[in-house]
């Protein structure tokens, strides 16, 4: 098992907002996890990710075998755990090249291994550039800085390439993306797609689904997982919307 | 030819009349002009006042005397010669029945638009006017007796009161706090005393008008305001002035108490007389007023509509002591001919998570000269402050000058505090677009000038931003043709 | 009455003050004399407290100081002067293009007398630090650039505070850049030991018409100095200006710069950065005075303060009646980073014209933590993201540097600096 969740509970502000979710994910699995506006998702994501306005007060969250509440942000991301902002930040004045470069020493260093020479680094980083067709510009600007909807998100995925995590959690990764760049994104991220990595999808539509194929999906409603199935589900959230299920569970 | 036409809108703003410029005859009892202990004495004796008070104005008057006349403000004041002003005039009585009020003072109310009398009252707002320097009239008083609220004039809360007086006089700026709160405090005639009581909140809106009228005297009134836990009041000040060739003097104090949770609105339109265009005549104006965020969670909103005075010098601040507490401040300050004003406000953060807010707008034209002064201070324990200052200056015509002096001292390091400012003058560009769409250049500044000022009018209460609209057009009317 | 101390010490050896001095320089130093009896406040009044030495005799060190001392910023092709506490170090021969004149203010009286005298106290205000300034300045850098003429390299002064006694250095630089000239000026502050040092420098600088001018400050002292300088630049019609002055270590340092826009067109980028630490004191003043109409200004200045340290931001902009299309920009950022550090900015805009375009901006506060929890995110760890952040926000300030190894120098020495390595000039034998 690369993830396990149980019972896990948070809040913000003193507002619960997830109230008890299990969850489990293997090597090499997608899962979808979809659900109205408001019901928790993207505070599942900061929440996995170790977002410090957040407050776990219940549950554990086991990543690799390890307590990953018990661990840094940082730590948590040279462990393998990747997050796709949904908001990407914009950091005026640090290049995209620097901020890189020192992610991807740092998480060297965490594995023992010597830091990638420059020549080295901007050989890689090319590559990976490939991956998102993200052009040499956008490389040697600042972080996120006036880069458009469809670049920052672009730059999401190509972070994720370099890194290279064993997992990695979309947040609605297709948030604001025109047809092309949502086809260009969700490409990427099947040319990452390895047996042994595996993809949280954190999305409202289907439409990042129909390119991004998931094994289960979840739907998470006012901080629970209320049903869990295969990716039939998706048709059938689509084509009823989420009433029903708000019905079900006695709403 | 559009140079024209801004040279023609500016020889108009010039022209622009005051419009409250008459006077009263009424028989007022003026005391000599000069001031030294005996007068101060004299005030406190025809005020009927008690030992604490007369000792209160004694300390001040000893103080006022030792202290410089200050200089550091952007501003060209003439000499003023503090013996020959009168430290005191009230409109006289008539003998044979005292709780009458003499008919030509209901008149002038009445021409200021503010009914005396309770049936032709203002929906909804209870009113103290303040003629010279003594409280003629409080409205509504015994329907708001009935919610314990207190709302008279501050010679009579002296009286009733003596124990809410006297534990919050000078609580807020101290008798020392500059010179003319010093001289205020020796001298101070009359003024508005409110009290919210616990967990009321006052129903209608609170209002003080203002009018100096009597030749050769100053006006030096002093408000306090206490609102007590959980309480909110809104208060409303319009000042006006006849018009004469002679400068005449104004010091006055507002303090504001707030206590845990209670929330408190001061808004102000001021329009003294500003002297005539060659700069001839028009009131000094030196005003200290404070609030003293003292509980938590507490709440005040300054916010200024000024348009009148030769001279402003006046700073409303904040001391945002209790945690949580939060201090704003809305001010558009319109200067013309030969006026000057130097104006802004003080947030004084103190407590822990203190919020406050600073939006100036200022606009001059003519020969005037108006200058923003703040101060964002963040003390050592103010953990998680927060400020946000905006100035924006606005120039019409060539002459005039447009300043802005902010001061940030932060002492914590998780204060964030941001400030802007931005100067230029009237848009072509935007006056053109106007223009071509058939809109005169008259029109199209009021307009601008409008959406300038908007965000500061739209704080004040209905009946006011309507005033102070009336009054930011009669500044600017007539001006293309 | 620390002034006066100083006027009774000017009155008991004006010779010695005045010797090699031209005659209209000692009748300017009796109105000065007056000026400060009457209106004695300087800036820092009480820095000047402390029993410092001073050398009105002019004594030279036994050994050549350019073997003693060279700091220059490596891989650079400067020419370099070097100022020993006050005094200029007259170096071998320089190849300096036609009519470039380098050399010492002192040596200049008697070899450029005429020049000296048209430009010396052009640009002077009556305070009390000019005056201060005139009575004792003995010596500095003159640099005389022709019309026309492009100094091809950087000119490097490097001041060195050496002595191990209490020492006060006064010197007055003079600097002119003729019409359609060009120049580059870097000067660098460096202190040794632990000896108490106060610096009081007036640069003087001259931008005739379509003349560039550039004017790099660094300052790298200890906490036992005490820097006070003034920098004011008078600029004509179509010139261009950029200074930059940039404050790593120091005790207390009082910068301020005052221009002058005399000529339409004239353009001006004035820029600093501070980082102040331990109980470093920092003060950056500026007043910018639009007198013309249609010239441009614009400003930036930066401070980044950890432990006790203190910082001070005054940056006026005046724009005078009739200076209309004026634009003028003003942009302050401060980081505080520790609950002792204190920060004080006044912005402040004075405008007398109604065709002008004129903003400024300030704010306080701290490192952004979205950006912090997105490198984290990343894998970078808390300290590093600090560290990004705080060289990007640093780094903004050197832009606008034209001398590319002194900007690639500058962000290694900041990078140094906010990691808390000391920084010791590579190539200096006394820092070693």
């Amino acid at each position: 098992m690369l993830l396990e969740i149980k019972d896990l509970h948070a809040e913000i502000d003193g507002k619960e907002i997830l109230r008890g979710i299990n969850l489990c994910i293997g090597r090499g699995e997608v899962h979808a996890i979809m659900g109205p506006n408001g019901s928790g998702k993207s505070t599942l994501s900061a929440v996995l990710a170790g977002h410090p306005a957040y407050r776990v007060t219940q549950g554990e969250v086991i990543f690799q075998g390890k307590d990953l509440l018990a661990i840094s942000p940082e730590d948590r991301s040279r462990e393998g755990l990747f997050l796709s902002f949904q908001y990407p930040i914009e950091i005026p004045g640090v290049s995209m090249v620097n901020f890189m470069r020192a992610a991807v020493n740092e998480h060297r260093k965490y594995r023992q291994q010597e830091p990638m020479s420059a020549t080295e680094f901007l050989r890689v980083m090319k590559q990976k550039r490939e991956v998102v067709q993200l052009d040499n510009s956008l490389a040697s600007r600042s972080v996120n800085e006036g880069f458009s909807g469809g670049e920052k998100k672009r730059n999401e995925i190509f972070q994720m390439a370099m890194l290279e995590p064993s997992l990695s959690i979309l947040d609605e990764t297709d948030s604001g993306l025109d047809i092309d760049a949502l086809r260009i994104v969700s490409e990427g991220v099947n040319k990452l797609k390895r047996p042994d990595n595996s993809t949280i999808v954190i999305t409202h539509y289907q439409r990042l689904l129909d390119y991004i194929v998931p094994d289960v999906v979840h739907v998470l409603y006012k901080g629970r997982i209320v049903r869990t199935a295969g990716r039939e589900l998706v048709a059938e959230l689509e084509e009823k919307g989420y009433d029903w299920i708000k019905q079900e569970v006695g709403e | 030819m559009k140079q024209q036409k801004q040279n023609k809108l500016v020889t108009d703003l010039l022209d622009s009349d005051y419009k409250y410029g008459f006077t009263t005859d009424v028989q007022t009892d003026v005391i000599p002009v000069g001031i030294n202990e005996e007068v101060v004495r004299l005030i406190s004796a025809k005020k009927n006042e008690p030992q604490w008070l007369l000792d209160f104005r004694l300390r001040a008057y000893r103080k006022w005397v030792t202290m410089p006349l200050p200089t550091w403000a952007h501003l060209n004041i003439p000499p003023i010669d503090f013996q020959n002003i009168s430290y005191y005039a009230a409109p006289r009585k008539h003998r044979d029945d005292s709780r009458q009020i003499d008919p030509e003072l209901v008149d002038t109310f009445n021409k200021l638009g503010i009914p005396l009398e309770e049936q032709k009252r203002l929906s909804g707002m209870a009113v103290d006017a303040v003629m010279d320097s003594t409280s003629v009239k409080t409205t509504y008083r015994e329907d708001l007796a009935k919610l314990g609220v207190i709302f008279c004039s501050i010679g009579e809360a002296v009286q009733h009161y003596p124990e809410l007086v006297r534990k919050y006089l000078g609580s807020v700026v101290s008798y020392a706090d500059n010179f003319y709160a010093a001289l205020n405090s020796a001298v101070f005639s009359d003024g508005s005393f409110v009290y919210i009581p616990k967990g009321v909140r006052c129903p209608m809106e609170l209002s003080t008008y203002f009018r100096i009228n009597a030749m050769g005297t100053g006006q030096f009134e002093r408000t306090l305001i206490v609102a007590d836990d959980d309480s909110y009041v809104s208060y409303l000040e319009g000042c006006t002035a006849p018009m004469r060739d002679e400068n005449q003097l104004h010091a006055a104090i507002v303090e504001i108490v707030v206590l845990d949770r209670a929330e408190v609105k001061y808004s102000t339109v001021q329009n003294w007389y500003p002297g005539d265009k060659n700069g001839k005549g028009g009131i000094y104006k030196f005003v200290t007023k404070r609030a003293l965020c003292q509980g938590e969670s507490s709440k005040v909103f300054w916010t200024q509509v000024e348009t009148g005075s030769a001279i402003t010098w006046k700073y409303p601040g904040c001391v945002l002591k209790g945690d949580n507490s939060v201090g704003e401040f809305y001010s558009v300050a319109f200067t013309n001919n030969y006026q000057q004003a130097d104006t802004g406000t003080k947030m004084i953060h103190l407590g822990k998570n203190t919020r406050s807010r600073i939006v100036s707008k200022g606009i001059s034209a003519g020969r005037s000269q108006n200058a923003y002064r703040g101060l964002v201070k963040v003390g050592k324990n103010a953990d998680g402050a927060r400020n946000f200052s905006q100035c924006d200056s606005l120039l019409i015509g060539k002459q005039c000058g447009a300043h802005t002096f902010p001061v940030i001292d932060v002492q914590n390091p998780t204060a964030v505090l941001e400030h802007e400012a931005s100067t230029s003058k009237i848009n072509e560009d935007q006056l053109f677009y106007c223009n071509q769409r058939g809109i005169s250049t008259e029109d199209a500044v009021g307009l601008i000038v409008g959406g300038f000022t908007k965000e500061v009018l739209n704080k004040l209460p209905m009946e006011f931003a309507v005033e102070a609209q009336k009054l930011l057009q009669i500044s600017l009317e007539g001006s293309v043709g | 009455m620390i002034l006066k101390s100083y006027i009774d010490l000017y009155r008991s050896a004006q010779d010695r003050f005045n010797a090699g001095a031209p005659d209209w320089l000692v009748e300017a130093r009796r109105g000065s004399l007056d000026f400060l009896q009457q209106h004695g406040s300087l800036r820092e009044a009480a820095a000047y407290a402390t029993d410092y030495g001073m050398n009105p005799d002019r004594l030279q060190l036994k050994e050549d100081p350019y073997k003693l001392f060279s700091c220059a910023i490596p891989e650079i092709s400067a020419y370099n002067y070097l100022v020993v506490n006050d005094s200029f170090c007259i170096p071998g021969a320089a190849e300096l293009p036609q009519g470039v004149v380098v050399t010492s203010l002192a040596k200049a009286f008697s070899t450029h007398p005429e020049w000296v005298k048209r430009y010396f106290g052009l640009s002077h205000t009556d305070s009390a630090d000019w005056h201060f300034n005139q009575l004792f300045a003995q010596d500095g850098l003159f640099i005389y650039v022709p019309q026309g003429v492009v100094l091809d390299q950087p000119v490097q002064l490097v001041n060195y505070m050496y002595d191990k006694e209490a020492r006060m250095a006064v010197s007055h630089n003079l600097i002119v850049v003729e019409d359609g000239a060009a120049a580059q000026v870097l000067v660098c502050d460096h202190a040794w030991g632990e000896t108490d040092y106060l610096s009081n420098r007036y640069t003087e600088v001259y931008v005739g018409k379509g003349a560039k001018y550039e004017h790099y400050k660094l300052e790298s002292t200890n906490e036992h100095m005490t820097n006070i300088s003034t920098l004011a630049i008078d600029q004509q019609a179509g010139s261009q200006v950029l200074t930059n002055s940039i404050t790593l270590h120091g005790g207390h340092t009082d910068n301020r710069v005052q221009v002058r826009m005399l000529g339409e067109g004239a353009r001006l980028s004035l820029n600093g950065l501070a980082l102040g630490t331990g109980r470093q004191r920092i003060s950056n003043h500026t007043d910018i005075r639009h007198q013309v109409a249609g010239a441009m200004s614009s400003e930036l200045f930066k401070y980044l303060l950890d432990q006790a340290a203190q910082g001070d931001f005054y940056g006026l902009i005046r724009v005078d009646e009739g200076a209309d299309r004026t634009t003028a920009l003003q942009t302050n950022r401060n980081l505080c980073l520790s609950a002792d550090a204190r920060m004080q900015a006044r912005p402040q805009l004075e405008i007398y014209a109604d065709d002008v375009q004129c903003n400024h901006g300030s704010a306080t506060g701290q490192l952004d933590e979205n950006a912090l929890f997105y490198m984290q995110t990343r894998g970078i760890s808390e300290v590093e993201a600090r560290h990004l952040l705080m060289s990007a926000f640093a780094y903004e300030v050197l832009n606008n540097i034209g001398i590319e190894k002194v900007k690639d120098r500058l962000r290694l020495m900041i990078d140094r600096r906010l990691r808390g390595e000391k920084y010791n000039c590579h190539a200096c034998s006394m820092c070693q």
